[in-house]
């Protein structure tokens, strides 16, 4: 797309009737060249914006100015050019803006919006990766996913994979280079500090996370963190799939909560193609998504404990967890990779003892709360590590797109299952919004067990409205998308997992994005850290509950 | 006493001394296991003997077996040298410990004094474990070691000093002897708290067990070591849990004395409870950071004991 910065040109492409002409009005004065609406019910958006290069920054000020959060970041290979979105939406509610701009393969440069939205920063460096697009003064120009040493785009459309040559003179980086290009805190006492790689194999990591620590003593100057260790390629994967095929890719992306994403999958599809569940499905779908949020919740719980020392409630919680494992592996035949929710309901009809298998999970579980919140919550030296540790604040979070409960601890009340109407069965439930206002690691934790105790709630009450009736709604037995794009969020136990599609009409999507809400969560630990403790990263990350394999797909 | 009579005598304390160590590790390993899964909801071993009791001779069987790795970086001699000495105190401490009345292998009379100024030893192993190993964290984990050691050390002194002054005596035997109805943690609660507290921090133990805080330093200072070597960090570990234990049945809870029962079954009994205690506390407590760990020492223990020191100086010998 040419750069064309005409603006009275732009105006007449705009529907006379728009809902959101004020806003297009100022984003328009601030350089955007066309918008349109979108129909939020087919697309999961509202308002398509382009903006040409040079225009990117004043638009995305201007966003930011009217309190938008960054949402995710989607490159794409469009032949020839090469595309980047953006989305943003403001969390106390309004519309969701896609930002478009274009740049040539050969030219294949951006600017930078790290030092607008931060959380950017990392997306940058992902399409780096990908497409090859450079951000110009981008504050950290390294790759983030890929080894330093690839000379291919992957997720570009003329790449049909390539043996990697790992060159031998470039597999380690100059110790020194590492060190500017981490452009890392200057030390006040020269010579006493010292680098310390915590990971990639490191007992409270989660998975394989590297974080480059740059310490004096037991204080810390700053870190890095350096991903892709178990980086798959999934999104290159899925546009070799079909739409059907895919489903097994979405239980691995996060092996705690493999139902959500099923759900998130799903659900894309079903908008993509305007297809509606069944109201049984919709039940089971709801009591099978909060019981895997309970379980990863737990999961949380033990390991956070484990990070801080205390080894007993690990144990308590997994015990708790095989419970509902239990129950997955009976409804579904697997204990963790589920696939159990697909496209237009669920896969089978659920076993003959569900109800009363989950009635006294639940029944269990509210006698298991108390016990958490009294040895573990209210443990005063579990109240030393965690109270004023870590806050994230509001702005923190619109600028690196935090969700989930680290969000809701930092005061925003934002649920996509509230505020992106996924399912209607949640608006008819009784349950609430839980948040916390310090957003720090003590927060963090209160919202995870007041969301244990909504999900107890919300399942109980959902087994009441569990009704016979067809458990899939009639579907195709040849999936395909109509050509277009979508985008659809569901709230995982980790935050919101947005799904970005473009369909070309066939039965293989052209691009899919996965928004890991891990991935915008993690990136504020670089954020929190300075000046904190070794053993207060331990406590920060755990209580960010990242999934590594999430974030490197 | 004649020369060889001073040998036999020394032949046969080395050997009981060191066969008790060995043996009480076993034992405690086993005990640690079967607390925390009960603690745990846990069976823990059962395979290995009797209710698993055998279990840890047949770990102590693999770590022998195992290959002792010396990494290439480090200081070696040290490095040799580190596990060792920090073993060194376990039985030195464990011959100064009398069980009963006029059983033990020494009753120095300097017997309290000695015992602090020799379970210090140890840190100087772990320093140099850390140090050798020529790895940050093991460094960070012995840097944390010996500043918790140091600081702690402090109020300990002034709890033992309380004990001292109302006993009157530094010979362990006397100690117990002066707490003969009544033992000293009825009239010193305050100082018993403390020494307790800090003889946990000693161990280096949850919550305060800092310098090997897996989830932070990997394995602190005994990360690099393998097999024996590292097999002598846990026999000085859990030999060090027996002699705290046993410091504060001495000191605190009147030793052997009690009625019924002869005076070494009541020792190992408190003994062993105190031991469970300080199990019990590790497996349900998260750990302290270590400015927290600092901040609870100079600003809340070290206050207390001086004022506890104090006090009791003016009611138990007041009279000038």
């Amino acid at each position: 797309m040419p750069p064309e910065s005409d603006v009275s040109a732009a105006v007449p492409e705009t529907p006379a009737v728009s809902v959101h002409a004020e806003l297009i009005e100022r984003l328009t004065k601030a350089g955007a060249t066309a918008c349109a609406d979108l129909n939020y019910a087919q697309t999961g958006m509202d308002l398509d914006i382009d903006v040409a290069p040079e225009k990117l920054s004043g638009v995305a000020s201007q966003l930011k100015s009217e309190h938008y959060a960054f949402e995710t970041m989607v490159g794409v290979d469009r032949q020839p050019g090469l595309d980047v979105l953006y989305l943003f939406k403001p969390h106390a509610g309004g519309p969701r803006v896609k930002l478009r701009t274009t740049t040539s393969r050969e030219t294949a440069t951006l600017p930078t919006l790290s030092s607008i939205y931060a959380g950017t920063e990392w997306y940058e460096r992902e399409i780096f990766d990908m497409f090859g697009i450079t951000f110009t003064d981008h504050p950290h120009p390294r790759p983030l996913l890929l080894p330093h040493f690839t000379n291919f785009h992957p997720l570009r459309k003329d790449f049909h994979g390539a043996p990697i040559v790992i060159p031998e003179d470039t597999v380690e980086i100059p110790e020194i280079d590492v060190k500017e290009a981490m452009k890392l805190g200057q030390s006040d006492t020269p010579k006493r500090d010292f680098f310390l790689n915590m990971g990639p194999q490191h007992p409270s990591t989660h998975g394989v996370l590297r974080i480059l620590l740059h310490v004096e003593g037991e204080r810390v100057l700053g870190g890095r963190c350096h991903l892709g260790y178990s980086h798959r390629g999934t999104e290159k994967l899925a546009e070799k799939r079909q739409y059907v095929q895919f489903l097994p890719y979405t239980d691995r992306m996060d092996y705690l909560s493999p139902v959500n994403y099923n759900w998130g999958w799903a659900k894309l599809l079903e908008r993509a193609a305007n297809v509606e569940t069944t109201p049984r499905a919709e039940v089971i779908r709801v009591i099978m998504g909060e019981l895997s949020r309970v379980a990863s919740h737990l999961v949380w719980l033990g390991t956070y404990l484990l990070d801080l020392g205390a080894i007993t409630p690990f144990l308590y919680c997994f015990e708790d967890r095989e419970m509902i494992l239990t129950i997955f592996e009976r409804v579904s035949g697997q204990r963790m990779m589920t696939s159990y929710i697909v496209f237009g309901g669920v896969r089978n009809e659920v076993h003959s003892g569900f109800v009363n298998e989950v009635r006294e999970l639940v029944k269990h579980m509210r006698k298991r709360m108390p016990e958490y919140d009294t040895l573990v919550m209210q443990n005063e030296i579990f109240l030393m590590r965690t109270d004023k540790v870590g806050p994230i604040s509001q702005e923190q979070c619109k600028e690196f797109g935090v969700s989930g409960p680290c969000l809701r601890a930092s005061g925003v009340d934002y649920d996509a299952r509230r505020d992106e109407p996924y399912c209607d069965l949640y608006s008819q439930l009784d349950w609430k919004v839980q948040t916390e206002q310090a957003g720090d690691c003590l927060a963090r934790s209160r919202v995870r067990m007041a969301e244990i105790e909504q999900s107890l709630n919300l399942i109980e009450q959902a087994l009441e409205k569990l009704e016979e009736g067809p458990f899939r709604a009639k579907v195709p037995k040849l999936f395909k998308v109509p050509a277009g794009e979508y985008y659809s969020i569901t709230e995982g136990p980790r935050g919101a997992i947005g799904w970005y599609l473009i369909g070309d009409g066939s039965n293989t999507p052209y691009r899919l994005k996965v928004r890991v809400p891990s991935f915008a969560n993690l990136q504020v630990v670089e954020q929190l850290i300075p000046g904190m403790r070794v053993a207060d990263v331990v406590s920060i990350l755990g209580s960010l509950d990242v999934v590594i394999p999430e974030i490197d797909r | 006493m004649s020369l060889p009579e001073i040998l036999i005598r020394l032949v046969i304390a080395f050997g009981a001394v060191i066969t008790f160590v060995t043996v009480n590790a076993l034992f405690l390993v086993w005990l640690e296991r079967k607390v925390s899964a009960v603690i745990q909801n846990r069976m823990g071993p059962t395979e290995v003997g009797p209710f698993g009791l055998l279990q840890t001779i047949a770990d102590a069987l693999k770590l022998l077996g195992k290959e002792m790795i010396t990494p290439t970086a480090v200081d070696r001699w040290t490095f040799f040298l580190a596990p060792v000495i920090a073993f060194l105190p376990a039985p030195l401490l464990v011959a100064a410990i009398p069980i009963a009345e006029g059983i033990g292998v020494s009753d120095l009379n300097v017997g309290a004094l000695y015992l602090l100024a020799i379970s210090n030893i140890a840190f100087i192993g772990i320093l140099m474990a850390g140090w050798a190993s020529n790895n940050k964290y093991s460094l960070l984990g012995a840097v944390r070691a010996v500043a918790q050691n140091v600081s702690y050390e402090i109020p300990m002194l002034l709890a033992v000093l309380t004990v001292i002054l109302m006993s009157g005596s530094l010979k362990l035997s006397e100690i117990v002897a002066a707490q003969s109805p009544i033992p000293f943690i009825v009239y010193q609660p305050i100082a018993f708290v403390i020494y307790f507290i800090c003889s946990i921090a000693e161990s280096n133990r949850t919550p305060f067990d800092l310098p090997e805080a897996e989830s932070e330093l990997v394995a602190g200072y005994h990360t690099e070591f393998t097999g024996m070597r590292f097999a002598l960090f846990f026999l000085a570990e859990y030999t060090q849990v027996f002699v705290l234990a046993a410091i504060i049945t001495l000191f605190f809870l009147g030793g052997w004395n009690g009625p019924v029962l002869p005076g070494w079954v009541w020792f190992m009994l408190k003994t062993y409870v105190v031991i469970f205690v300080v199990m019990w506390l590790r497996w349900t407590y998260p750990r302290l950071r270590s400015d927290q760990l600092m901040n609870f020492n100079w600003r809340v223990l070290l206050p207390v004991a001086i004022i506890n020191l104090l006090i009791s100086t003016v009611i138990y010998r007041g009279q000038f």
